[in-house]
């Protein structure tokens, strides 16, 4: 244990036992560390490339599988493929924080048309703010629809699950031609 | 690192901070909860309910996709008992009204159906870090946001009637039968009785009302001189739990 | 000043290596508990905080008590702990970061921690707590760095620091009465509901600080040749006997009232703690009465707190009863009895008490760091 003469020490005595490197001109020995990084770097790369099944895949298009009888979805394909998530949190807000339940949306025809009438005003339908009451209603197979877009995007890891059915309940898919 | 960009980022950082502040600010001035318009209450005729039967607790659990606290078909570490999830259950009288035990009520042997209070002044509430709890205006249920909540049991701590669980574990894990009209609730959130919102959104009482065979729970609006909450405290006199504490519960009990 | 941290004898990258070995074990037995939820913990429906909100509790009262070394070298000029301020503000910053460690750790969803800033809830004293406690972090790591910095550079530390280290002092004060207020503004929880909870906070964290501060500067000046000197080693001596006596003495005025005035609900708890729990928990009580009568008898003997050696062995015994006052008994003994009067058992289980030592390692990682490249600065100095 140190004492007080440690303080009155001199400036030879202070001398640093360690080597220190800001005094090298030569930086060759820090080679084996870079090229250590480097090949670790690497590595994690092509591990999580590798991971994610493969290199060639990434152009295949996931195979969605789209609701049956259903036609037109509450917003145009286009808007859902980039805003489904915001669009699902704002009803989540509105309903659980809000309280509100129901929501008017334009009616749309079988081509996706929004439907006027007579007076060309715009024809509203009330629908439920709900996943599984109105989503999931016509998408009743999340694993073919959700999933595979979101392992397909690599937002959700292959054979993993959307956080959204780690509490709402999947439906049963109903039978379908072609299965 | 030059002067200029040294400079540039303490002014970013400063007006971040500052902008951030004003947004504390908004969301404090924009949150003062008002007065609940409705004011649901459940009054239990303990003269009727001698807690001798599961029906109401079924139901509820059934209802709600409570897990069970031992599922024999549980894969993984073991569940202790002192895990699980409650909504409604039976204490005894010495423990849901301690303050109230002297040495006679010890004759007083019937369990008492206990639940969240849904109080008109809950702590549980004032205490949450994110608003993932707060009492409805529209009618003054304690309700939770499972999307919102962060799992750090202030609520638990808060809460002066031990009726908040914690998921423990993945509750699907314990659940014998989902039923698919009910969300079940996913590991790490805090949950508790929510008055069966969902059903009194389509018109129905809460399930462990309507599961009562011997007719012992008035449930309904106490803002209302006819809703049988209001008639049943009328009839008869009624408590409630740690009254002194100011919480204003709103499940009373006739002794 | 970073590169001071890279070179070293091979007893300090042993020491960091066998720290980051148990940082290991403990991240591999956090993803078991992400992956299991807090199920694998012995909390429970009753006991719903433990170990790790009691460690941040603790904690808190570190960081703080970087203020005993401040207040007086920067509000009273006491020389004496000039070069003791830097140790003092570098403990505080990973005392800080274990806090927060411990905050993640007991969260149920630590993936959603980022609601606490993005729905900001004043009234909630968890977020107040969020905010002053990185608040004291930013402070300590402007400060500690900037002075430091000046140091190497063997210039006076720019004249905007010091309006930084005035604000730190009521800060530090902030950031263990925001900690109190967690648990005393709870009604029904008998324990906690005492208006002295934050000074009782305050001066349990002025007694351990300081004396963790004393073991500290003894490991620095065994392994390094800076030394803070032996002055300031007896001052900081005093400093802890003050905080003890208040400590204690406040602790002292809670079993009177308690007692007292015999109302049940408060009384059970601390049944529980001394008489009625499990062996380990009554045991660990016992040995905080102990371990604070002996550290008193220690430090309030002059011969035995002047005299280095015993003065280390008395700052022991306070930080230890401390640890088990705070870090063990406030927490558990608050939450039993439960609301129901029942008493539920809490025992820590073995991946708890993993995570726990692994968050410690973490901070005795940084401040391994952060007093290597204190003393490397402050030696190169002392050279000139």
């Amino acid at each position: 244990m140190a004492d007080d003469k440690d303080i009155q020490k001199t400036e030879e005595e202070y001398r640093p036992t360690e080597y220190d490197y800001r005094h090298t001109e030569d930086a060759r020995s820090d080679m084996p560390f870079i090229v250590l990084g480097v090949m670790v770097f690497v590595a994690l790369m092509l591990g999580a490339t590798v991971a994610n099944r493969g290199l060639g895949k990434f152009r295949s298009k996931p195979a969605l599988e789209l609701p049956r009888d259903a036609k037109r979805c509450i917003r145009d394909t286009a808007f859902m493929r980039s805003n489904h998530m915001k669009l699902l949190n704002d009803w989540r807000d509105a309903v659980v924080r809000g309280e509100v339940r129901k929501e008017k949306i334009p009616r749309r025809d079988a081509t996706g048309k929004v439907v006027k009438d007579a007076a060309g005003k715009t024809v509203y339908q009330t629908i439920e703010r709900s996943l599984t009451k109105t989503c999931l209603r016509c998408h009743d197979n999340p694993k073919a629809f959700c999933d595979r877009c979101h392992v397909y995007a690599g937002v959700t890891r292959p054979g993993g699950s959307l956080k959204c059915f780690h509490c709402h309940i999947m439906p049963n898919p109903r039978p379908r031609a072609g299965r | 690192m030059d002067r200029g960009k040294r400079n540039f980022l303490k002014i970013a950082g400063l007006t971040g901070a500052g902008a951030y502040v004003g947004f504390v600010g908004a969301e404090a001035i924009g949150n003062k909860p008002g007065k609940a318009k409705k004011k649901l209450a459940l009054v239990i005729d303990t003269r009727k309910c001698k807690g001798d039967c599961p029906d109401c607790i079924a139901a509820c659990h059934r209802e709600h996709n409570v897990p069970e606290e031992h599922n024999p078909n549980f894969k993984g570490p073991p569940v202790r008992s002192s895990q699980g999830i409650k909504w409604i259950w039976l204490s005894t009288f010495g423990g849901a009204f301690h303050e109230q035990v002297n040495e006679h009520t010890g004759r007083r042997k019937d369990p008492l159906v206990v639940l969240c209070n849904h109080c008109d002044n809950p702590p549980c509430t004032r205490v949450c870090p994110t608003k993932a709890t707060w009492k409805r205006e529209s009618d003054g249920i304690v309700t939770i946001d499972m999307h919102r909540c962060i799992g750090c049991r202030f609520c638990m701590a808060a809460c002066p009637y031990g009726s908040r669980s914690f998921n423990f574990h993945d509750p699907r894990k314990n659940l014998k039968a989902v039923r698919p009209g009910f969300p079940t609730r996913t590991i790490g959130v805090v949950e508790k009785c929510n008055f069966c919102a969902e059903r009194l959104g389509e018109g129905l009482l809460p399930a462990c009302v309507e599961a009562c065979t011997k007719k012992a729970m008035s449930f309904g609006d106490l803002k209302d001189k006819d809703s049988p909450a209001s008639v049943a405290l009328r009839s008869a006199y009624a408590i409630t739990r740690k009254p002194a504490l100011g919480t204003g519960p709103e499940v009373y009990y006739i002794l | 000043m970073l590169e001071k941290a890279l070179t070293g004898s091979k007893g300090y990258f042993a020491w960091i290596f066998a720290l980051l070995v148990v940082i290991g074990v403990g991240f591999g037995t956090y993803l078991y508990q992400l992956n299991e939820g807090l199920g694998i913990t012995g909390l429970n429906r009753d006991v719903s905080w433990g170990l790790y909100i009691a460690q941040f509790t603790f904690l808190v009262g570190v960081a703080a008590s970087a203020v005993m070394v401040v207040l007086p070298y920067y509000l009273h000029d006491y020389k004496e702990f000039g070069k003791l301020t830097l140790l003092g503000e570098f403990l505080a910053i990973p005392a800080c970061l274990m806090c927060m460690l411990f905050i993640v750790v007991d969260m149920g969803r630590p993936d959603r921690v980022v609601y606490v800033f993005l729905h900001p809830t004043p009234n909630s004293i968890m977020f107040w707590d969020t905010v002053v406690l990185s608040g004291y972090l930013g402070l300590n790591l402007v400060i500690g760095w900037t002075t430091l910095s000046a140091e190497s550079k063997g210039v006076a530390p720019p004249r905007w620091v010091k309006p930084l280290i005035y604000l730190s002092i009521p800060w530090a004060v902030s950031i263990h009465t925001v900690t109190a207020f967690l648990y005393q503004g709870l009604p029904g929880r008998g324990f906690w509901m005492t208006a002295i909870m934050a000074p009782r906070f305050l001066a349990s964290a002025f007694a351990a600080g300081p004396s963790f501060l004393i073991l500290m500067v003894l490991l620095v000046r065994r392994f390094t040749r800076f030394d803070p000197g032996d002055v300031a080693l007896r001052k900081l001596g005093q400093i802890v006997t003050y905080a003890m006596f208040v400590s204690v003495f406040f602790f002292l005025m809670e079993v009177f009232t308690v007692f007292y005035s015999a109302i049940p609900e408060h009384k059970h708890h601390f049944w529980y703690l001394f008489v009625g729990g499990p062996w380990w928990l009554v045991g660990a009580m016992w040995l905080f009465v102990a371990l604070a009568v002996i550290g008193l008898v220690i430090l309030v003997n002059p011969r035995t707190r002047n005299n280095i050696p015993t003065l280390a062995v008395g700052a022991a015994c306070v930080f230890v009863a401390s640890w088990l006052e705070k870090g063990l008994g406030l927490v558990i003994g608050g939450f039993t009895p439960n609301p129901f009067g029942k008493y539920t058992v809490y025992t820590p289980t073995l991946p708890e008490v993993t995570i726990a030592v692994a968050i410690w390692c973490i901070g005795f990682l940084i401040l391994t760091v952060l007093y290597k490249i204190a003393t490397g600065v402050k030696q190169e100095r002392a050279i000139g």
